[in-house]
């Protein structure tokens, strides 16, 4: 941080064509910028306004989806959210249930939390290898993106797909755990196990690591607070608040975890709590690949409305192909919220029914859109080169913002 | 601390549902909005989720999720306090430069609760590029993800048509 | 006639020097090796093949040529805005310096009668600290925000390297008594090499290094995150790649230095030999080789460290390495009384 402190009632008055300052527009076509423009006043090297300017990958997904019926909003829903799709599948899926007054059986709330586990650990080897290569250190970037595909893998082996599933559908879930998945994800747990220690040699303690990010990008608690940002960003600044605890959904009421909290607020901080994430998601798999009960992955109002082939399909594979009579889905008139904890935060679901073919209103936040406040408020008084290391430590996903 | 009652206190129309975790404020007058978010924010929500609007053929809903990061027993809740505004009629307009009448929906007007909550200002940015909702005493009121030449399309209102914009058939 | 034979030879030295030995074509085939190396290295680490296109069954050494082609054939882009010639002129002086601080380098005894010059060391010190000088002109000239900033960044970091640099290199001279570099060698000849002498000066002029060619963790005026591609965002075609091979032979430049002050020099060859072979390349290639383990070493880098903030390497470049600096400077004189 600098000495001279910049207060935002100043910033928000300067004009674009300042004399005083240099205004960089940083993307939308630019190595550190993501599908997104920050335009940026500096003074010398410090900057004094950040003003981010999204939309660029704006897919106008609650517009689409309002004009579609019920069920296609799943594929429309996960593309947003690219690297953590089964989180905005399954937050979508809640808040449709709640509407059609459905419960699925415990199996398929087991397998829900299995697969968002599996994907909140990709989310955040992705996040570490974006911050990686926003340092400059292309060394963690390889590394994290090469160990996400154990875990791709995986989904591969429980899903059938490597990142857009699908696999949550109202009532329950698509596929049965195959067999040899136990003993497969032990394997590939043990390997993480392994990695994260490379990982923090290599990057956690890097000596140059701690020097780019400790005291920068400082969020303290009561700004957390009163700007809403979530995720472990919101609790790396000390807010004891994770939406598995206090909201819980699928199987995380019979799971036993910790929720890491850290006390800074820094870049590091935002670091190290992806870390401490990852091993509690570990330990979470760990659980439900011991504690998953048996039983039906679909709830008994579905299974029976399926037809004498997929019911067939269903005892042989164990597998619920699409139903097709859930295109003409019409959820009762009412509304609902559901919220999901992802990998970059909190999802937001907000759907309003009208008994018809296609939800009336159809309103979704996504985490990374609660995280600009990051933007405009944290990284004003920093220099240039700290904006690559808020950025990164944020996890910030452009298309995921502008949905 | 009774929720019901305090929540009952703030506004005559309070939907409680706490098995669908369901809780709903609505506020008819919008003058009356700000009063109701302070003490909203002195119960212990303190940040906004989402700020959106929902179009109806007569009215239209603001609606904002609150929640609470502070205070324990209201972490589990996400509460709404909607208020709801009279649409302007439509008006036919002269376009000089499409030289034509041109079809105007007149944005509605709602306090913005910026200065209670800021963490709602990029939302009420989204609202009102979607919805033409203008909040008023908004600080930075532009255009979030709409490109500046989509003024006053409103896209996420009912009426809307894409194909008269021409957004997707060049 | 018969007098100027001795001439004819000279001359066909020198050219030979300059052109291929330890001159441009040694140059560009280690400059090529080195990034072929650098790629190489960090896949290792980094769980991945490197490049292997072209050129398979060699593991893709290749490769640098097919960039160096491509660079050749694409078309030079120069912006309006920017100052035409210094933007046309720039990135060649910078690369024609770096490579003129190369003739003052002597890679084995009797290199130094192309430059018959007593003071070799301080103008091959001299030829290295006018190049980022070009690179500051290569910014400026671009017209571009980025540019600007990645050419204030090396004019900031110029300014707080230079000292140390230049006290680490005084070390030297003052622990060897002086200016030239054969005689330098022959010192650690007659001893112990540089790097046990004078361990500190070694290390500034590691660290000088690693900050003037730009390898991590310095690599802070073309940071790509930051600042595009820093001073050459606007370049295109051969000048760009003159650009990126500019680091190179620097890097280049600073090894040989750095094996003849510190590693001995042409160590295990004889100091005089007669004869071409024994005179001439096997000293040459002895130290060539020691540069390269040099470069082999810094390039290394870049799998482990990403790169620090401006603020921190000046602040680093006037405090630790100032210091090391001086005190290696005060090392050098307690040895010199020690000695005599």
């Amino acid at each position: 941080m600098s000495e001279k402190v910049y207060n935002l009632e100043e910033a928000a008055t300067l004009s674009p064509s300042g004399e005083k300052y240099i205004v960089l527009q940083i993307g939308p076509s630019h190595p550190g910028s993501g599908h997104m423009r920050l335009v940026v006043w500096l003074d010398g090297d410090i900057i004094v306004k950040v003003d981010p300017d999204i939309g660029f990958v704006h897919r106008t997904s609650e517009w689409l989806s309002e004009r579609r019926e019920w069920i296609k909003a799943v594929p429309i829903v996960e593309r947003i959210m690219l690297p953590d799709t089964i989180h905005a599948n399954l937050s979508y899926v809640l808040a449709v249930e709640k509407l059609l007054g459905i419960e699925p059986p415990p199996r398929a709330q087991y397998l829900r939390s299995l697969a968002a586990e599996i994907n909140r650990i990709t989310s955040h080897l992705y996040g570490i290898g974006i911050f990686g290569i926003f340092l400059g250190s292309s060394t963690v970037y390889m590394w994290a993106f090469g160990d996400r595909e154990p875990f791709l893998d995986l989904m591969e082996m429980l899903t059938g797909a490597r990142i857009t599933y699908s696999y949550i559908i109202p009532g329950g879930v698509r596929w049965d755990m195959p067999n040899g998945f136990k003993e497969r994800a032990e394997t590939v747990l043990q390997y993480m196990e392994r990695r994260l220690k490379d990982y923090e040699d290599i990057w956690v303690k890097n000596p140059v690591v701690q020097a780019r990010t400790i005291n920068v990008g400082v969020m303290k608690r009561e700004d957390a607070i009163s700007l809403g940002v979530v995720g472990p960003n919101l609790r790396a600044s000390g807010v004891y608040y994770d939406t598995r605890k206090h909201k819980p959904y699928a199987a995380y009421k019979d799971l036993d975890f910790e929720v890491p909290v850290m006390k800074n607020g820094d870049a590091y901080d935002r670091l190290l709590i992806r870390v401490e994430e990852i091993k509690q998601s570990i330990r979470m798999i760990r659980q439900i690949l011991k504690d998953i009960p048996e039983g039906k992955i679909i709830a008994d109002n579905i299974y029976n409305q399926l037809n004498p082939v997929m019911k067939k399909v269903y005892e042989e594979k164990r597998r619920v192909m699409f139903p097709a009579y859930m295109i003409h889905l019409r959820p009762p008139p009412g509304e609902a919220t559901s919220m999901v904890e992802a990998g970059r935060g909190e999802i937001f679901f907000y759907i309003k029914s009208t008994g018809d073919k296609y939800p009336y209103r159809f309103r979704w936040v996504t985490p990374s859109f609660r995280n600009l406040p990051f933007f405009t408020h944290v990284a004003v008084g920093h220099r240039l080169a700290d904006l690559p290391a808020i950025y990164g430590s944020i996890d910030y996903f452009p298309p995921e913002a502008d949905r | 601390m009774n929720l019901k009652e305090e929540l009952s206190r703030i506004s005559q129309a309070v939907e409680i549902d706490e098995k669908k975790s369901h809780y709903k404020v609505s506020v008819e007058d919008p003058s009356k909005l700000i009063k109701a978010a302070q003490d909203l924010k002195s119960l212990g929500f303190d940040h906004v989720v989402s700020v959106t609007g929902v179009d109806y053929p007569d009215k239209i809903e603001v609606i904002w999720h609150v929640s609470s990061y502070s205070v324990e027993e209201l972490k589990s809740i996400n509460l709404a306090l909607s208020v709801s505004v009279k649409k302007p009629e439509p008006r036919k307009e002269y376009d000089p430069n499409k030289r034509a009448l041109v079809l105007k929906r007149p944005p509605v007007r709602v306090p913005s609760l910026v200065s209670v909550w800021p963490s709602g200002a990029f939302n009420e940015r989204e609202a009102f590029e979607m919805f033409g909702i203008i909040f008023e005493g908004h600080p930075d009121l532009r255009y979030l993800m709409l490109p500046e030449d989509f003024y006053e399309a409103w896209p996420l209102r009912k009426d809307f048509q894409h194909e008269k914009m021409k957004v997707f058939l060049e | 006639m018969m007098e100027l034979i001795p001439l004819i030879i000279w001359l066909i030295q020198d050219l030979l020097y300059i052109v291929v030995f330890p001159g441009l074509v040694t140059i560009l085939v280690l400059a090529i090796v080195i990034i072929w190396l650098e790629r190489k290295i960090a896949a290792k680490v980094q769980m991945r093949f490197g490049p292997l296109w072209v050129s398979k069954r060699i593991g893709g050494a290749l490769q640098s040529v097919a960039d160096l082609l491509r660079f050749s054939f694409q078309e030079f882009i120069v912006p309006e805005k920017s100052d035409r010639w210094a933007f046309i002129v720039a990135p060649g002086l910078m690369f024609a310096f770096s490579m003129i601080s190369l003739i003052f380098i002597p890679v084995g005894p009797y290199y130094s009668y192309l430059f018959p010059s007593y003071y070799t060391i301080l103008f091959s010190v001299g030829m290295i600290i006018i190049t980022p000088i070009f690179a500051i002109l290569v910014g400026w000239s671009s017209d571009n925000k980025f540019s600007f900033i990645g050419a204030l960044r090396e004019a900031f970091l110029l300014i707080s390297y230079e000292v140390p640099f230049l006290l680490s290199v005084a070390s030297m001279i003052v622990l060897y008594r002086t200016f030239n570099y054969v005689d330098a060698v022959a010192y650690q000849f007659r001893g112990l090499p540089g790097l046990v002498l004078n361990p500190l000066a070694a290390l500034t002029l590691l660290i000088v290094m690693i900050r003037t060619t730009g390898r991590f963790p310095f690599d802070i005026t073309e940071a790509d995150s930051e600042l595009v591609m820093g001073l050459f965002t606007e370049y295109s075609a051969l000048f760009f790649g003159i650009g990126m091979a500019t680091p190179y032979v620097e890097l280049y430049a600073f090894s040989l230095i750095f094996s003849l002050l510190f590693l001995g020099g042409w160590w295990p060859a004889p100091l005089y030999a007669h004869g071409p072979i024994m005179g001439l390349i096997i000293p040459g290639i002895v130290v060539v080789v020691k540069a390269f383990i040099v470069m082999a070493l810094l390039v290394f880098l870049r799998a482990v460290y990403p790169r620090y903030r401006l603020d921190q390497a000046i602040r680093s470049g006037w405090s630790y390495v100032l210091l090391l600096s001086v005190l290696s400077v005060l090392l050098s004189f307690g040895e010199v009384m020690l000695l005599r």
